[in-house]
């Protein structure tokens, strides 16, 4: 018996679609099985997709329906990415709008308060008032 | 990198995962999604036994890994996804049958676990320890194994020689397999306290 233990805790990468449909449908030799078969006595997640899939009725379908799940993954991100760019353009928007508010609430309350000033700044006596004079 | 082009394929999952954390560009994590697709599909037909609901759930999975990956601190994508699929399945069969299953915490504990990522190197293999530890394995488990790893056999041939049934075999494998680690652990652990001690 060989004593190194590390071939049997040995990762492998997860099987691809192909692997799957070529282990389920009886393609592959004895090695290429065994491989699979050493890959998901360590790889739960492609044991389970595998005792899935062998429960599918007709297997020769299968591609079809990932297909279909793949074009609708994408169709979803477009949608996702399209609604991403919608609430960025409307957060900008909505940004420039509080910002030409805010400015031209500051430019207001500014021409308010100077106005404001200027009504209650005393005026100047002159020390030689004006008299209304009258000629005649 | 562009999600745009093919150089993709080569990355790793750590690098797409990297890629959609540092710029949050869902185009990302579809590369990943796609990758994975025919294997969450699989694990929604083990659970929910029909095809137009795992195609359904396959998507809806898909959907809430797009909406709440940000607030997951993802290391191991795929152990990750594994985790949300079959959770996502199995709280599906609890609302619909109403069975009686372990509260998500418990799962979502080992969600980060990558079970063979120590091994991956066969740097922490205790080299001595396999044949002790063979030892300690059930019959079923260690014929099993015996005849799995040692003379590479197929599920098919170890079935037909043991009596087993496949399913049998494959859970004796797996079953075998795991005991197998956790002995050598425990007997490498024993021999370290006894060189302490000494």
């Amino acid at each position: 018996m060989n004593s190194d233990s590390s071939f049997i805790f040995k990762e492998t990468g997860c099987l691809t679609e192909q692997q799957l449909m070529d282990y389920l449908n009886g393609r592959l030799n004895e090695e290429e099985k065994h491989a699979i078969e050493a890959h998901i006595a360590g790889c739960e997640f492609c044991s389970d997709a595998l005792e899935g899939l062998s429960a599918v009725k007709n297997k020769g379908a299968i591609p079809l329906v990932i297909r279909q799940i793949h074009q609708q993954l994408r169709h979803e991100l477009q949608s996702h990415q399209s609604k991403t760019k919608k609430v960025k353009m409307y957060s900008w928007l909505v940004a420039l709008v509080f910002i030409i508010l805010l400015i031209l609430l500051i430019a207001f309350m500014a021409t308010y308060f100077s106005m404001k000033k200027q009504d209650h700044t005393p005026q100047p006596v002159s020390p030689h008032p004006v008299a209304l004079q009258t000629r005649y | 990198m562009n999600p745009g082009d093919n150089s993709y394929y080569a990355a790793t999952d750590q690098e797409l995962l990297e890629k959609f954390q540092k710029t949050h560009n869902n185009d990302w994590l579809g590369i990943l999604l796609e990758r994975y697709l025919h294997l969450i599909f699989g694990v929604c037909m083990k659970y929910l036994e029909n095809e137009e609901e795992a195609k359904d759930h396959t998507q809806q999975i898909c959907l809430q890994v797009l909406k709440n990956i940000s607030r997951h601190e993802v290391t191991y994508f795929k152990s990750w996804l594994y985790q949300v699929s079959k959770n996502h399945c199995l709280m599906h069969l609890r609302k619909s049958r109403h069975l009686h299953i372990q509260p998500l915490t418990e799962d979502a504990r080992d969600m980060q676990a990558e079970p063979e990522g120590r091994y991956r190197n066969g740097e922490e293999i205790q080299i001595n320890y396999l044949q002790q530890a063979m030892k300690l394995l059930n019959k079923p488990q260690h014929t099993c194994l015996e005849m799995f790893f040692f003379q590479k056999r197929t599920y098919q041939h170890i079935s037909e020689v043991t009596g087993y049934s496949v399913k049998q075999v494959k859970s004796h494998i797996q079953n075998g397999k795991r005991n197998l680690r956790q002995a050598i652990e425990r007997l490498a652990k024993e021999d370290r306290r006894n060189n302490e001690e000494e």
